[in-house]
């Protein structure tokens, strides 16, 4: 290439650093769009991504665990700095004519009393947007509601607005300025102020919190309105990949209670069928909910993979029964009043051996317990991978029951997102916490999922895993699945362990006591994959969006089955407000009501007596050292495809 | 170090030998000129601005003139770049409306003479002519030849695909 062609192009005019700062305003998606401007561009901006951008948008600590020179793999830093920009991508939202007929027909039922209303679309898909205001004729406040719908599904938010004058309350208002409004009614609303963080169409939807100003009604910390109504709206955002929408918790006025993603191409239908904030949710909480993971002790994401709706929180089981996933339940789903995750991906060659993780939420007399449990292989001597990763239902059995039982129950509600519990068990001997990171990889096996492992190195898989066991009940994964990767961070507390510090990350009793307490703090897996579904294993979640990529006929009789012989009680799959409020979505075949629960081989439950005992004070400050001292470091042999896998793995904000 | 000088104006020589006399103070929105005044003194002689020519230092004392008493902005101020705003002031934006050569003449004196919030506007300007625009219209913008094959400009399209579909 002559100089002159180099003239003006700035990689080559300006020097490294100076590109870096051009590049430095612009957004993610752009700086992947200039990898296509030529081959010294593409260099210099992956470059910049990976050394720049990405250090300033992920925290050390995960830089360090990802791409530091001890990571387990070779990330593609790049792809993952990739899929993170077209994670984070927003919508160009275009607004359209509100007398346009072709899109009249989204306005609903409700036209009659609308007042105003906007429609926005993203031009290259089908999404609309519609924001209306409309006069209650029962009620002095107004009710301003927003849509997003597509060609198949809807997404309706309702927020009742009070306004002094007519000309207060508009959408321009709304929209651009912080909009007090009072005196909507007598108690809720007179002093809650909704801040508006981001509007239509520059970036997003309104994102609008809902605060309060009278000390008597506000929560301290946050502000927030405690005696808003139970039917608090505080905002929409879509961007393309997700609508997101939060609601204040009414009991605390404290954290958010729910917040819910939705991958924009597929949205449950969400309707109120009343004005209270629980059928709300509890219309939210369509089936299929699976735990993604663990915001601190009091939150957990919770994903349904077919809506792609995510929701952080705790408190979603409060809303009532719901449904079993029709859904592989690999990762989780709901009982009645119970949240039931398992980690039965273990991908990964632990020196200590792999985890079998079971997270249950159930209720007790004075509120909602999660429990963990996690099953370790890792009691000397050490478990042949068949015995530790069993195939049968028996060889479950006896693995759970045979082995460690591992057990946490976090107090439902808690508010101490970052605060680590060390101060348990009274009168249980000296309680240790200690962070567990794992990083795990690995292939999914033929009927087994775990990585390659020495530990069988020298048997064939079918010696292994009894592949001539036809045993038509096996509800572990039959089919060749891609890698999945699996993290965590998880403190683990124990009676049995010494005082943090004094032995390093786990003391020599940790593998010979079989109890120990874990409370995740936080906790990630991609992409979640179903463990007990002996059919339809095809499908992977994609770890960047976090939803199934490929969807694959379910039954949920082998689930349900599965269920029923761990749990002392199984839900009627048809009853409850789920079931009822969810007509016309998912309705698969429902299992019979004949299967009935076994108590015999029920998984150890943590019964509230016990969790009574249980409470944290925080101490956050010693976990550092636990990191380098980690006895349970994961050795790691990867392969290509392992490699490729990662490349794509994105860790949530 | 020496002691402070109270001179009213400072003499600058570009790379192509001419002098300009300017304003201290406004000489020394560089911080580069303004540490060397500092350090020096009393500085009778034209200070050499050996990578600038003429018509770039002037047009920097231009700037420097418009935003003397701009508030010096906080070291590491907006380090992350994901909150910068790429806004310019109108003025700026007139003062930028120059040709590519003299706009990355500018961004490189700028980056010379220490001046930041002259280099941050030269590099939101160039940020702002790529925002928005296709791969090949960044190509024609800055002359760049596309050395892609066929193949790999396919591959590299279908990979980058949801960045353009806005």
């Amino acid at each position: 290439m002559d100089q002159a062609t180099h003239d003006m192009d700035l990689v080559f005019v300006l020097p490294m650093e100076l590109c870096h700062a051009v590049l430095s305003y612009l957004p993610d998606e752009t700086l992947v769009l200039c990898t296509r401007v030529s081959k010294p561009w593409k260099q210099h901006i992956e470059s910049y991504c990976v050394h720049v951008r990405l250090r300033q948008t992920l925290p050390a600590i995960i830089m360090d665990r990802l791409f530091g020179a001890d990571s387990l793999l070779q990330f593609d830093r790049y792809a993952y700095f990739h899929d993170r920009a077209k994670l984070n991508r927003r919508p160009n939202l275009e607004k359209l004519s509100v007398n346009q007929p072709t899109h009249s027909g989204c306005l609903g039922r409700d036209t009659d009393r609308m007042r105003e209303y906007q429609v926005y679309r993203a031009p290259n898909n089908q999404q609309h947007i519609l924001v209306k205001i409309l006069d209650d004729p029962d009620h002095r406040a107004k009710l301003i509601e927003w849509s997003y719908s597509e060609e198949l599904h809807d997404l309706n938010f309702g927020s009742e607005f009070a306004e002094q004058t007519k000309d207060r309350l508009s959408l321009e208002n709304t929209f651009r300025h912080q909009v007090a409004h009072s005196s909507a009614c007598e108690d809720c609303c007179r002093y809650s102020m909704f801040t508006l963080h981001d509007y239509l169409p520059d970036t997003s939807l309104a994102v609008i919190s809902r605060y309060c100003d009278n000390v008597r009604l506000r929560d301290g910390r946050d502000g927030f309105c405690k005696m808003a109504p139970r039917r608090v709206f505080f905002g929409l955002d879509l961007t393309r990949d997700y609508v997101r929408w939060r609601l204040l918790a009414y009991e605390t006025g404290e954290s958010p209670i729910l917040e819910l993603r939705d991958p924009g191409t597929r949205c449950h239908y969400i309707r109120s069928s009343s004005s209270t904030g629980s059928e709300l949710l509890q219309a939210a909480a369509v089936k299929q909910l699976r735990i993604l993971r663990w915001y601190g002790m009091s939150e957990v994401v919770i994903h349904d993979p077919v809506s792609g709706i995510m929701s952080p929180s705790l408190r979603p089981p409060s809303l009532g029964i719901m449904s079993p996933s029709k859904r592989p339940p690999s990762f989780g789903y709901y009982l009645p009043s119970r949240l039931f995750v398992e980690h039965t991906i273990l991908p990964f060659c632990a020196p200590d051996g792999p985890f079998l993780l079971a997270t249950e939420l159930h209720d007790g007399l004075h509120g909602k317990y999660l429990a963990v449990h996690i099953y370790d292989c890792s009691t000397p001597p050490r478990m042949r991978l068949k015995q530790a990763m069993p195939m049968t239902k028996e060889q479950v059995n006896s693995y759970v029951h045979g082995l460690c039982e591992l057990k946490v129950v976090v107090r439902e509600g808690t508010h101490h997102h970052t605060s680590l519990p060390i101060s348990g068990f009274s009168g249980h001997g000296t309680v240790s916490s200690a962070e567990l990171y794992c990083c795990l990889f690995g292939m999914v096996r033929s009927t087994y999922l775990g990585p390659p492992n020495p530990v069988h190195d020298d048997e064939t898989e079918a010696e292994i895993f009894d592949l001539d066991d036809d045993d038509n009940d096996d509800l572990w994964a039959r089919e060749l699945l891609p890698p999945i990767v699996w993290r965590s961070e998880l403190l683990c507390f124990s009676p049995n362990l010494v005082a943090p510090g004094s032995r390093g990350y786990f003391s020599p009793d940790f593998t010979s006591h079989a109890r120990f307490t874990l409370v995740p703090i936080a906790m990630e897996v991609y992409p979640m994959e179903q463990a007990l579904c002996t059919t339809s294993l095809n499908s992977i979640i994609d770890p960047v969006r976090r939803i199934s990529i490929r969807e694959e006929n379910f039954n949920d009789y082998y689930i349900y089955n599965w269920i029923a012989q761990h749990f002392e009680e199984v839900p009627s799959l048809t009853a409850g407000p789920s079931s009822s409020q969810n007509n016309g979505t998912h309705t698969g075949e429902q299992p019979s009501d004949s299967h009935q629960p076994s108590s015999a081989a029920a998984w150890p439950v943590i019964r509230l007596q016990e969790a009574q005992k249980i409470s944290w004070t925080e101490d956050v400050s010693k976990m550092p050292e636990y990191k380098d001292t980690c006895r349970r470091r994961l050795s790691f042999s990867s392969s290509d495809e392992l490699v490729k896998f990662g490349n794509r793995v994105v860790l949530l904000d | 170090m020496a002691t402070p000088s109270t001179q009213a104006t400072v003499k600058l020589q570009s790379n192509d030998n001419v002098v300009i006399e300017v304003e201290r103070a406004i000489a020394e929105r560089s911080v580069l000129i303004k540490n060397m005044l500092e350090d020096c003194g009393e500085v009778t002689d034209a200070i050499p601005i050996s990578n600038v020519n003429e018509s770039i230092l002037r047009k920097v004392i231009e700037w420097c003139e418009h935003h003397k008493n701009d508030p010096v902005a906080a070291e590491n101020e907006n380090d992350d770049s994901r909150k910068k705003t790429t806004d310019i002031d109108e003025w700026d934006q007139k003062f930028m409306n120059v040709d590519q050569e003299m706009l990355f003449e500018i961004i490189l004196a700028a980056n010379f003479l220490d001046i930041k919030p002259l280099l941050d506007t030269g590099c939101k300007t160039v940020a702002n002519m790529i925002k928005g625009k296709s791969p090949e219209e960044i190509r024609k913008l800055f002359n760049i030849q596309n050395d892609f094959t066929p193949e790999e400009e396919e591959q590299i399209r279908r990979e980058n695909e949801w960045a353009e579909d806005r």
